[in-house]
């Protein structure tokens, strides 16, 4: 019974959510199962942008699981479409906690790596930490160079991926001190273990 | 010693060690969905005047005008994609030798063959400024944004091109004229005119044209 109310609970929230932001891609975390699950709120891909304009997505973070989670997303360019055309168009890449953006970088085509570096599997960016039930909105803008962008641009397409991960934290041990005693501390740890490693050979030969 | 409490030891190593370096934590799972990025096409084109016969943005036309001779034919132009566009018809005019060169007589020759004495009205809904000073070159901005798919005459049916001037100064020549559409975006429309027709433009609230200056 308890596990029925908290999927209608989840189930309620990623609702509200779907109802409370227009046209937005709700993606909940269940703890549970360890896995995503997306409801396709029909959020438009950055479509028909012309020079200067701007397209927005909106991904609307659920967390469905039982205790606190850190929601982190890696964005891809795939297919950059700064590298169709004459090149020259640059786009600017954004990600907002609603309408506060906290991460923004301007995209060239492949040769200009200033942007695309930030823009890689790896490269994780906190979204935010969620309670159990909480959600979250978030909009990624991409904004067209109005100049760089010319007729050559008509017609061209791109490709982002998105990757959205989560973590649990765990409380963290309050710490004292200078820092600079983690590395005494790692090797008091390289120590002990080289001493269980001499106790168990010493065991093995006393086995023999 | 006996293995379990090896191991034992050792998970115990691992936790304090973690504990000390702070908060152990790791990525649970992840989740990729895809964005497309695309942009669209403005496409202009000139149709007949019922809106038929899709042709291209340039058109090129070369008769023998007689005095007096009325050159019957509607024109219009398409939005033939699925943006919105503001519009530009620009008609070049001028009178070619019966090989269909470009007479070049100077203004100043009594021999010298007028532009303007090739006439044509543009449609309703259309702002015309000459384009130069020797009458060869008309520039015509639709006053609303084009839709897809809708088309606006340009010179209508009931118009005509009328080589008026009895002048046997025209006998034999011919009347070149050409038509070149261009579209802009609606967006940032402002600077969409000045970056490529080097004009200043004014709007009313409903995104008409109201005023161009040159």
């Amino acid at each position: 019974m308890k596990k029925l109310i908290i999927g209608l609970a989840i189930t309620l929230v990623a609702f509200l959510s779907m109802n409370n932001v227009a046209a937005a891609d709700v993606i909940t975390y269940q703890g549970d199962a360890n896995r995503f699950i997306m409801l396709d709120g029909n959020a438009p891909d950055f479509e028909n942008m012309l020079p200067g304009e701007s397209r927005t997505v909106t991904f609307n973070l659920v967390n469905g699981s039982g205790g606190q989670m850190r929601f982190y997303m890696s964005s891809e360019i795939l297919d950059n479409i700064a590298n169709k055309g004459d090149g020259d168009a640059v786009y600017t890449f954004t990600i907002a906690d609603g309408t506060t953006p906290f991460f923004e970088t301007e995209v060239g085509n492949d040769e200009v790596t200033i942007g695309l570096q930030f823009l890689t599997n790896d490269n994780n960016i906190l979204l935010g930490t969620l309670n159990a039930g909480a959600s979250k909105t978030i909009n990624v803008t991409l904004s067209l160079d109005g100049d760089s962008a010319n007729n050559e641009y008509q017609g061209q397409t791109g490709v982002v991926n998105f990757i959205f991960s989560v973590e649990q934290p765990l409380p963290k041990i309050v710490k004292t001190g200078d820092e600079s005693v983690s590395p005494l501390v790692y090797g008091g740890l390289i120590v002990a273990a080289g001493l269980v490693l001499i106790l168990y050979k010493r065991g093995g030969k006393h086995e023999k | 010693m006996n293995k379990k409490i090896i191991i034992g030891m050792i998970f115990i190593l691992g936790v304090v060690g973690f504990s000390v370096h702070g908060t152990y934590s790791v990525i649970q799972s992840s989740f990729e969905t895809q964005k497309a990025i695309y942009t669209p096409y403005l496409g202009i084109d000139f149709v007949n005047g019922d809106g038929s016969t899709i042709t291209d943005n340039f058109l090129e036309s070369e008769v023998y005008g007689m005095p007096g001779d009325v050159i019957d034919g509607g024109l219009a132009i398409k939005n033939t994609e699925n943006t919105t566009a503001y519009v530009r018809v620009t008609i070049y005019r001028y009178w070619a030798d019966e090989d269909g060169t470009k007479n070049t007589t100077d203004q100043n020759d009594p021999n010298y063959l007028d532009p303007a004495q090739i006439q044509f009205t543009v449609a309703n809904g259309w702002l015309v400024f000459e384009g130069d000073e020797y009458s060869e070159v008309t520039y015509a901005y639709y006053t609303r944004p084009l839709d897809p798919g809708e088309y606006a005459t340009v010179i209508d049916s009931y118009t005509y091109l009328d080589v008026t001037q009895n002048n046997n100064l025209y006998a034999d020549k011919i009347v070149h004229l050409e038509f070149f559409g261009y579209g802009v975006q609606t967006f940032d429309a402002k600077d969409s005119f000045k970056a490529e027709w080097g004009v200043d433009v004014e709007f009313d609230a409903d995104d008409n044209i109201v005023s161009i200056g040159l």
